[in-house]
């Protein structure tokens, strides 16, 4: 049960239950307000019938068209943990999408932690690939290294867009 | 080519200096910049980088000047332009940017460039008037849709921000409507975020018909960006509007597409009733139509609900939540409503409970699910209903008693079931409390296995558990008050930790527990683990950031505190340039959520308390002489005349609602209790804040001539516009009179009974305050002040009874001072066999300390004043060499009262080591708690091992109060008159 609503300054005043989840990262404002005034309508929360927040995802459109790299990023995406194992990432993961198809997007994208088993596994069954490895996208202790996850949209009829690279990259080589 | 060639020539002349700047090397960037200038006076883009580069070594005054001769030059070269907004911009003097970018666009009226740099930098500023005309003359240079609706948009926040809601609907509202419908009349309006603007401005009138029109035409087509956006919007209009029929149709229809948006279900509901309130009844045409069928009776209203139900069970899907609790929310209303015939169609209560329950019990979510709902039973059904759930569990029994769980599916399931037990009060009078305690910690630690293969950074499914256990305990703590119960939880919780890394859950308890104890130290090690920053210092900050003050963690809480306000004071500037950015993308319907969110920041309770504890400590940490008060004086912004502070605007920004709870209704946190709690912070706010200002008071009375610097400058620009003088006493007269009438308006009010619920809000140190009269103490003083800044103007001998005041005060601050230490003679714990801690001895301890210190300042400013009415009346005797002139007897009583705050000041000192003696000779291992499960990994942990963490919190509050304490009793013995 859940509505899924655009996400607003002032749910950044409740989204604690989330964020105190190690994993996800609470971010300074700036970063926060550049997806609301830029990409609002990729920065989705769930609500609880009691009006809490039980996830969010963030995202934007970017890349050129006429290289058909015109496509949906996820930037993040969280559910608190009393509310896991209800289907909510999928159902954000599939607004987003929807969002990116309304906008002609060739394909949706993700970075995942490549220790992150559950969410690969996860993002696998929504219809995602290893594109390729970014190696020590991460920063840490020690650096992690990073899928990079691609679904083709329609706009990418032959699904280009989503055939595996050989070879991993390094950070400062993607776009 | 001449031209080119010149610029070419400056850029490569320049360039030294930007690479000073970029490599912060602002003297070096100063000599380029004057290597630059001898060879060619006029590059003034030289002069604006030099300005850059002064600011930037705090030489803020020729900064400005030299920026203003810039500026004067009307410049119109972009690198200057550039180098001087930066500058300006570092000043947080953003009205000069304007300015530079007004005179140069007067210059080159053509210029879309400086035009729009001009709209960007009245956005900064909120000046929307003038946002508007800059937007037009863009358009009219550049006719680009942006432009245009920019000034729309300006006109639009003028509509929002003024206070005569006349004007906004008269007048603003109405012109922007004109400006877009024009645009839409000439088929000019190409982009989605133009026709949001629209729509805003039609629904800011409540124009609804008219914003339908605009939905269902052509220009509604544009909304694609969000998923359904076209039909949601409709729908919220048909609400709008009272069309029920439609609206009931439209939600309908949406939960066709996603029978899961709970959203979606209230309005539908909401329609439904208003249906069946109006008598509606289906007409022939309504059956027939296929999509927009209306289901207004609540016989409709339950089929559809079901089908929903029947279509979520076939689909094969994992099943979505929504219709079986739509289907709860109906029963829910209908029964609210008396319709007990309709409700029976339905089901009965537990029957649709104990069904959800069944299908997602093992979700962990699905307490929360059921609590709204279990209202819904009678109150002698509550036990069978959990009896029933048990059917349900999947757990085999042996002897009548449940076993364990098999798996993580079934625990959860038992989990959610003895939630709901709590939840319905049925483990308020239950005898066998202790088995129930040891139950759930078997389970606690049976249920570990289930876990053992997730990641450290997973929360441990049978956490839940131990939790509740805490709950439980605590429950008892509220009635018993018994402190070794605390010290058993924060054992359990440690080892929880242990076991369960990332339970922020945890550690917000602990938080809590070890601060109840009065023991800080540890608090930082957890708070600072779940990395709690940003926003969540401002949501989450009051479980933490007080009390570093309160218990005498002075060092932590100067870093915690700027830490803390360093966020608050960046949020403007941080928030604004994406004001900034929502123009540019055409977000408008973000700007004044954008705008208003800085406010409630701003405005947020807790950075004013921040900022006027950070306030408080300086004084108390970084001072000890007249002279460095009045610096910091001059640093800090604090008027003593003027309240700051705009009381009825603050906001409480806390998050309440971050811990779980299980708690039956009498324990649930209530908004009353919240809006009451704010209430009380507010009001120790207030005391804080008055007591801030009479300390400045007190400064600027004895020292009344401002040092240099722009900030004293503008302090005599303000005394200039008619405001009273600070020096003369009168100020601190009210302030005293302020604090006087606040703490009796305090004292007046009803204890507010308010439970100290593990999950609600903590009082604030009012009573401790009150109870240890510091407010006598330092009002008291605060008259001294005033009274012997008094004899500064009246002749020495004819102001016996203004002396004899004087001496009273005095009087009663020693007798006050001997009291309270009195009063105060419990120890911090007794040794003895269980041992006993008292904690609110050390925030007593704290209070009194600062106190002690405040008074010392004060004090020392006295002396300031009395110094040369001594010199003066020595000079008199030497030239009367009259021997028989009496010296006046203030000087003698200050000087008494001088040595009696030093003995006093001793006399505390002691006290602060007695608590080390004290709690040294304390052995917890006697202390009876309760039988914790052991861990067979985590014995580390034990009573003994929290009490040291503890002692050591104890032992940093003292030496800490101590330090502070010496060097004021210093500062205290070396003045002489």
């Amino acid at each position: 049960m859940t509505t899924l609503r655009p996400f607003t300054c002032d749910d950044l005043f409740r989204f604690n239950r989330v964020n105190l989840d190690p994993l996800t990262e609470t971010y300074g404002l700036p970063f926060y307000m550049q997806y609301l005034a830029r990409w609002p309508e990729y920065f989705q929360v769930a609500e609880s019938p009691s009006g809490e927040i039980m996830g969010y995802i963030m995202g934007k459109a970017e890349g050129r068209v006429a290289q058909e790299e015109w496509h949906g990023h996820v930037t993040a995406l969280t559910v608190a943990p009393e509310y896991r194992r209800l289907g909510l990432a999928a159902q954000m993961m599939s607004s987003l999408e929807q969002i990116s198809e309304n906008k002609n997007c060739y394909f949706v994208d993700l970075f995942v932690r490549v220790s992150n088993m559950v969410a690969v596994d996860m993002y696998k069954k929504l219809g995602y690939s290893i594109y390729r490895t970014v190696l020590e996208y991460y920063s840490g202790d020690p650096d992690e290294d990073a899928y990079d996850m691609r679904k083709a949209l329609s706009a990418d009829v032959k699904k280009k867009s989503i055939i595996p690279l050989p070879h991993p990259v390094r950070p400062e080589d993607i776009e | 080519m001449a031209g080119r060639g010149h610029v070419d020539v400056s850029e490569r002349r320049l360039r030294p200096i930007y690479d000073a700047l970029d490599a912060s090397n602002n003297k070096k960037a100063i000599q380029e910049a004057d290597k630059v200038l001898r060879k060619q006076k006029d590059l003034i883009c030289a002069k604006a980088l030099k300005a850059i580069a002064l600011l930037r070594s705090s030489r803020r005054q020729e900064a400005l000047l030299l920026a203003a001769e810039v500026a004067s030059q009307e410049p119109i070269e972009e690198a200057t332009l550039q180098a001087l907004t930066i500058c300006y911009r570092e000043m947080e003097r953003g009205d000069l940017v304007a300015r530079i970018y007004e005179n140069a666009v007067k210059k080159v009226p053509q210029s879309e460039e400086f035009l729009s740099h001009l709209f960007m930098a009245y956005v900064r500023l909120g000046e929307y008037k003038k946002q508007q005309q800059t937007g037009m003359a863009l358009y009219k240079v550049v006719p680009k849709n942006p432009y245009y609706f920019w000034s729309v948009m300006s006109i639009v926040m003028q509509a929002l921000t003024t206070e005569d809601e006349k004007l906004s609907q008269k007048m603003f509202l109405p012109l922007a409507e004109r400006m877009v419908e024009k645009m839409a009349k000439d088929m000019k309006i190409e982009a989605e975020a133009e026709v949001r603007l629209y729509l805003m401005i039609l629904e800011k009138q409540k124009k609804y018909e008219e914003a339908l029109e605009v939905v269902v035409g052509p220009l509604g087509s544009k909304l694609i960006s969000e998923i359904e956006l076209q039909s949601l919007k409709q729908a919220e209009l048909y609400v709008q509007l009272e069309d029920w029929p439609k609206a009931n149709a439209k939600y309908r229809k949406l939960l066709l597409t996603n029978p899961d948006n709970w959203l979606w279900y209230i309005h539908y509901f909401n329609s439904l009733f208003h249906l069946v309130n109006s008598g509606w009844t289906p007409s022939e045409a309504d059956e027939g139509s296929s999509t927009d069928v209306i289901t207004g009776t609540v016989d409709m209203a339950i089929a559809f609900v079901e089908e929903r139900v029947e279509d979520e069970l076939k689909n094969g899907k994992r099943l979505q939540r929504g219709p079986f609790l739509a289907r709860m929310e109906l029963l829910k209303r209908l029964t609210e409503r008396g319709n007990q015939e309709a409700a029976d169609k339905i089901g009965s209560p537990s029957d649709l409970l104990k069904e959800y329950f069944g299908k997602f019990g093992d979700k962990p979510s699905c307490f929360m699910d059921m609590r709204p709902y279990l209202t819904m039973m009678k109150l002698d059904d509550h036990a069978k209903f959990v009896e029933e759930l048990q059917t349900y569990l999947e757990i085999p029994k042996k002897g009548g008693e449940l076993s364990l769980p098999s798996d993580v599916k079934s625990m959860q399931r038992h989990i959610c079931c003895v939630g709901l037990a709590r939840s319905l009060g049925l483990q308020e009078h239950l005898t066998e409390r202790d088995e129930l305690i040891q139950d759930l910690m078997r389970r606690h630690q049976h249920g570990l296995q289930f876990g053992k293969d997730l990641l450290p950074t997973d929360v441990q499914p049978s956490d839940s558990y131990l939790l509740m256990t805490v709950h439980i305990k605590y429950a008892v703590y509220l009635k018993t008050q018994e402190r070794s119960l605390l010290f058993e939880m924060i054992v359990m919780l440690e080892k929880g930790v242990a076991c369960s890394p990332s339970n922020a859950q945890y550690k917000l308890i602990l938080i809590k527990l070890y601060i109840l104890l009065g023991a800080f130290q540890p608090c930082k090690k957890l708070y600072d683990n779940m990395e709690i920053k940003h926003i969540q210092q401002d949501t989450l900050g009051h479980f933490y950031s007080c009390y570093a003050v309160a218990l005498g963690h002075l060092t932590s809480a100067c870093s915690i505190l700027s830490a803390m306000l360093k966020f608050f004071s960046a949020n403007h500037k941080d928030t604004t340039e994406y004001i900034i950015a929502a123009y540019k993308y055409g977000s408008f319907h973000k700007i004044p959520e954008i705008i208003s969110f800085r406010e409630r920041l701003n405005l947020s309770h807790n950075y004013s308390a921040l900022a006027v504890e950070r306030m408080l400590l300086d004084f108390i940490m970084e001072t000890t002489n007249p002279e460095q008060m009045r610096e910091l004086l001059d640093f800090m912004e604090i008027s003593p005349e003027k309240d700051e502070i705009k009381w009825d605007l603050l906001k409480d920004n806390r998050d309440m609602t971050v811990l779980s709870s299980w708690e039956p209704k009498e324990r649930e946190l209530t908004d009353q209790q919240i809006e009451q709690s704010f209430c009380q912070d507010k009001q120790w706010l207030r005391l804080r804040s008055l007591i801030l200002r009479s300390l400045a008071a007190v400064i600027l009375m004895s020292q009344p001539a401002p040092l240099d610097g722009e900030h004293s400058l503008d302090k005599q620009d303000a005394s200039k516009n008619g405001e009273s003088q600070v020096g003369d006493g009168n100020t601190l007269l009210s302030l005293i009179l302020e604090i006087n009438a606040h703490v009796q308006d305090v004292e007046c009010q009803p204890s507010s009974g308010n439970m100290y619920l593990l999950c609600g809000p903590v009082p604030t140190r009012m009573k401790v305050y009150l109870d240890g009269q510091h407010h006598i103490l330092l009002t008291s003083i605060f008259q001294v002040a005033v009274d012997v800044h008094s004899l500064e103007t009246s002749d020495l001998n004819q102001s016996q009874e203004l002396q004899e005041q004087i001496s009273r005060n005095f009087d009663c601050i020693l007798k006050t001072l001997e009291y309270v230490l009195d009063s105060m003679d419990t120890p911090i714990a007794t040794p003895g066999s269980p041992p006993q801690v008292y904690p609110q001895v050390l925030q007593g301890l704290v209070l009194l300390v600062e106190t002690l210190c405040l008074m010392a300042l004060v004090t020392s400013q006295c002396q300031v004043m009395l110094k040369p009415l001594k010199a003066t009346l020595t000079k008199k005797k030497k030239k009367k060499k009259n021997p028989t002139t009496i010296v006046p007897q203030v000087f003698n009583d200050y000087k008494m009262f001088v040595d009696s705050l030093v003995q006093f000041g001793e006399k505390l000192h002691k006290c602060l080591m007695e608590v080390n003696t004290v709690i040294t000779g304390v052995d917890v291992s006697t202390l009876e708690i309760g039988p914790v499960l052991e861990h067979a990994e985590k014995d580390a942990i034990s009573v003994e091992t929290v009490w040291k963490k503890v002692k050591d919190s104890y032992q940093i509050s003292v030496g800490e109060m101590s330090e502070v304490l010496k060097q004021k009793l210093q500062f205290l013995r070396t003045i002489r008159l």
